[in-house]
Parts: C-alpha cells; sequence; structure tokens
C-alpha cells in the first residue's frame, strides 16, 4: 500500500496556521469551561478602597508633582551618551585588546600569520557585540523598561549603534595598518570583514528567533562555527581559486556586501520589528514609550 | 476634561491637574496592583509607585487616546520589579491554608463543605482564588488578571506584556489550567 507523506510545503503552511482551540468557542470567545472559571474569577473581589489611604496618596502625589521637574526629552547624542553608561567595561577592554594584538603583530609577522589573526579576531568582535545584546534578552532589561523611558527596540538599538560604532572603529585602524604593511583590500574583506559581517548576522537572526532562551553557548556557537568555516575555506582560497571565471579580488567584496547587507536586514528587524512589541506588524507605535 | 487634553495641561505647567488624573485612574490601578500582588498594603504601595513613575516620565507620553493602557503598562512593570525585590510571593493576609486548618477534626478539606453556605462560603471560594492566582507563574498571573479581570483583548495583552500573542495563548492555557486543577482539587469547585 502507498502511503502519501503531507508535502513538505504543507507542513510548513500547517505549522504557521493560528492557533484554534477545538474546544467550542462561546461568549466573547472563551472556550465554554473557561466561563466557569471567569464567574469563580469574578468572586474574588478586590477590598474597598480606603479612602483615607487614597485621599492621602492622591494628596501626597498631587503636592510632589509641584516639585518635580519632568525628565526633558533627550537628543540622539544624549541618548547615545545614556546609553553608552550601561555597556560594560569589558567590551571596551576587549576591543582595546584586540587592537592591541592587531598593531602589535601587524609589524612583526608576516602577512599570512596577520591573516590568520585577523580571521580569528573577527568572529570574536562579532561576539562581543552579540553578547552584549543579548545581555537584554538574558536580563529581561527591566531596570530600564520598568522606568518606562525606553523599550527593548530602543534599547537594542542604542546599543548596537555604540558598539558597532566601537567595532567599525576598530576595523578601520585595522585595515589602514594593514594597506600599511601591503595587504589588499579584498584580502582585508575576506580575513576580516566577511567573518565579522556574517557572524554578526547569523548571531542577531539567531537572537532574534529564540529570544531569551538564547545563552552563552549559543552565543559563542555561532562564530566558533563561523571560524571553522573560515578556517576550512582558507586553503583553496589562497591558492588562488576562483569561482565560474570571477576573480577573488571582485567576488570576495561583493560577498562582503551581501553579509553586510544580511547584518543590516538581521539589525533593522531587531530593532524595528520585534514581533513581541508588534505582533500585528501595522501598530509599530503601539507603546508610545520615547 | 478629556485625558489628552488634561495631559497636555499638565505638561504646559498646570501641575495641579495630575491630581484629577490620578483621581480618574486610582481605582483601576489599585484593582490592577492588588490582583497583581494578592496584598492590600503592597497594592496601595505599587499604586503610589505607579503614579510616580508616571509622573516623572510624563513627558514621554505620546497621545494615541490609549492612556488607560499606558498606565497599566507602568503598573505592570512596577508589580514586577515589586516581585524581583522582594521575591514571586507576596503573603497573603489570611490564606486559604489557614481556614483549612481550622477545620473540624476529620473533615475532608480537599473540598468546601456543603455546610459551609452563604456569604461564608464566598469567602472561602475568595481565598481559594486568591490562592491559586498566587500560585501561578507572574507572567501567567499577569495575563490572567489582564483577560478576565480587566477585559482586555489577548492581542492587547500581547502588546501591554511585550510577548508575541502566542506565548500570551500559550500561558493563559497553562493558566487556567493550573488555577482550575488547583480550583477542583483544593476545593472541588469546577
Amino acid at each position: 500500500m502507498k502511503i502519501s507523506l503531507p508535502r513538505r510545503e504543507e507542513l510548513i503552511k500547517d505549522r504557521r496556521k493560528p492557533f484554534r482551540s477545538k474546544r467550542r468557542l462561546s461568549g466573547k470567545g472563551l472556550p465554554e469551561k473557561d466561563l466557569e472559571l471567569e464567574t469563580l474569577l469574578k468572586q474574588y473581589t478586590p477590598p474597598e478602597i480606603r479612602p483615607d489611604i487614597r485621599k492621602s496618596q492622591i494628596t501626597q502625589l498631587s503636592a510632589d508633582i509641584r516639585n518635580t521637574d519632568y525628565l526633558p526629552r533627550q537628543s540622539f547624542m544624549e541618548q547615545i551618551l545614556t546609553h553608552m553608561s550601561f555597556i560594560s567595561g569589558w567590551v571596551w577592554l576587549s576591543q582595546a585588546g584586540m587592537l592591541f594584538l592587531i598593531f602589535y603583530y601587524i609589524f612583526q609577522t608576516e602577512l599570512l600569520l596577520l591573516n590568520t589573526l585577523l580571521s580569528c579576531l573577527a568572529p570574536g568582535l562579532s561576539l562581543i557585540l552579540v553578547y552584549e545584546v543579548s545581555k537584554s534578552f538574558r536580563a529581561d532589561i527591566w531596570e530600564m523598561e520598568a522606568a518606562c523611558r525606553y523599550n527593548l527596540a530602543q534599547i537594542f538599538f542604542f546599543r548596537l549603534c555604540i558598539l558597532f560604532g566601537g567595532d567599525i572603529l576598530v576595523l578601520t585602524i585595522a585595515l589602514i595598518a594593514y594597506r600599511m604593511v601591503g595587504g589588499l583590500l579584498w584580502q582585508f574583506c575576506y580575513y576580516a570583514l566577511l567573518p565579522f559581517f556574517l557572524t554578526g548576522a547569523v548571531s542577531l537572526h539567531v537572537l532574534r528567533r529564540i529570544g531569551n532562551r538564547c545563552n552563552s553557548t549559543v552565543i559563542a556557537a555561532v562564530p566558533l562555527s563561523v571560524g571553522i568555516l573560515d578556517f576550512w575555506v582558507m586553503p583553496p582560497v589562497e591558492k588562488g581559486f576562483s569561482f565560474g571565471g570571477i576573480s577573488l579580488s571582485k567576488g570576495i567584496p561583493i560577498v562582503t556586501m551581501l553579509a553586510l547587507f544580511l547584518l543590516l536586514y538581521n539589525t533593522l528587524k531587531l530593532c524595528t520589528k520585534m514581533h513581541y512589541l508588534n505582533e500585528n506588524r501595522k501598530d509599530h507605535s503601539a507603546w508610545n514609550f520615547e | 476634561m478629556q485625558d489628552h487634553e488634561l495631559i497636555k495641561r499638565i505638561r504646559q505647567g498646570e501641575k495641579q491637574l495630575f491630581g484629577q488624573l490620578i483621581e480618574k485612574y486610582y481605582d483601576d490601578v489599585f484593582r490592577y496592583c492588588y490582583y497583581q500582588t494578592g496584598n492590600e498594603h503592597t497594592a496601595y504601595d505599587c499604586t503610589q509607585e505607579t503614579f510616580y513613575h508616571l509622573m516623572r516620565f510624563l513627558e514621554n507620553y505620546r497621545e494615541q487616546n490609549r492612556f488607560k493602557s499606558y498606565l497599566i503598562r507602568i503598573a505592570l512593570n512596577v508589580c514586577k520589579d515589586y516581585f524581583r525585590k522582594n521575591g514571586s510571593r507576596t503573603v497573603s493576609e489570611v490564606s486559604y491554608n489557614q481556614w483549612t486548618d481550622n477545620a473540624a477534626p476529620g473533615q475532608n478539606t480537599a473540598n468546601i463543605p456543603p455546610s459551609v453556605v452563604g456569604p461564608e462560603r464566598d469567602t472561602v471560594i475568595r481565598l481559594l482564588v486568591r490562592e491559586g492566582l498566587m500560585l501561578l507563574s507572574e507572567s501567567q498571573r499577569e495575563v490572567i488578571v489582564l483577560y478576565y479581570y480587566q477585559g482586555y483583548k489577548l492581542r492587547e495583552i500581547a502588546s501591554l506584556t511585550g510577548v508575541p500573542l502566542s506565548t500570551v495563548k500559550t500561558r493563559l492555557y497553562a493558566g487556567t489550567e493550573k488555577l482550575k486543577q488547583y480550583l477542583k482539587e483544593e476545593g472541588g469547585l469546577i
């Protein structure tokens, strides 16, 4: 007997179907039995508000507001500076350490070794960024959200701005040094930029998908995989491998641009279309915390 | 006076109008805080804290005719903060367990006895529901309170709590199942 298996597309389509309770719905869309629960829950009423406490609190609050200055709206730079103070010190230290390493070796070793060093450091640079950003997911960053001043998307945006700013600075300095010792641009793209962009894009995608379940192991796995992939692909590249007649000097920058596009796409998605902030995707400013 | 007008005038400097805003929403915020914390005194504290937060960040409020939701969101965060600082449970003034401890020897405390009728039965149910709610995880209780007591739709709760709609549904389902099981086992109510 021939058994027909559902096609992959059907399975995917099925998985995307919205949740539907199999129980009969009634009333305001509650399952039948839950109305019974609702009746029970409604019997639990809060105590009568004590007028004396109510009055004293309102008086106290009204008096306090007279002495309170609202926190003013902040400019972009002010917001960046505010968020900068929340970035851990080890991020700056690690970035400075990486720069030191690059400068230490750049004038001492041959280009091949320097390339290997760059290939190792680039995913690490991305790892620092993703690890720092993921802390907002894992710690739920209540300390700032509770203040209702920023929402999580904004926190991500500012953190990414700061961290990318730092990383770009490191990479720019590294590029200048690399060019000074005779390295080619496509080589720098291949050994530093591509692993950095790729790690960042994949990590942010993973972060976006699995949110607060993202732990250190998952975060570390991505740069490690990219690093391994890098070392695996490195020997044929060094031998001057060409793909379909496209030379490496043209092909690598194109692939790097693609990786950059992927990184920007994931960054943008993380900051603007966070599914848990805008489920229907129409109501982008559902919550007005600036 | 409409909320947006009131807020606009407070922002313009008529701070004495803030009292009116609190008067209007005090009860709603208190009710939410009470259901969330299960303790009257804590509810008063959280209510006051909510308005303090509102006071400081009123300048950042952008008018969308959702002021109550904005306020509830603040209350929600204040309660979360409270639980973070004080542990996940609050001490209920009178617990259902205390009531069962006082039951006559040999009496089956797994169900509310038929002899308990009228106001006393209502009190017992109230205690039972409160205990049940406090047994739920903070996030499950949050969804149940917003859904059953505050009357928000699931999509609105998703926006309020900042989690996907599917997560809200899962929490609601898990929470109601746990609550029903508790009410059934402890009081034979469902």
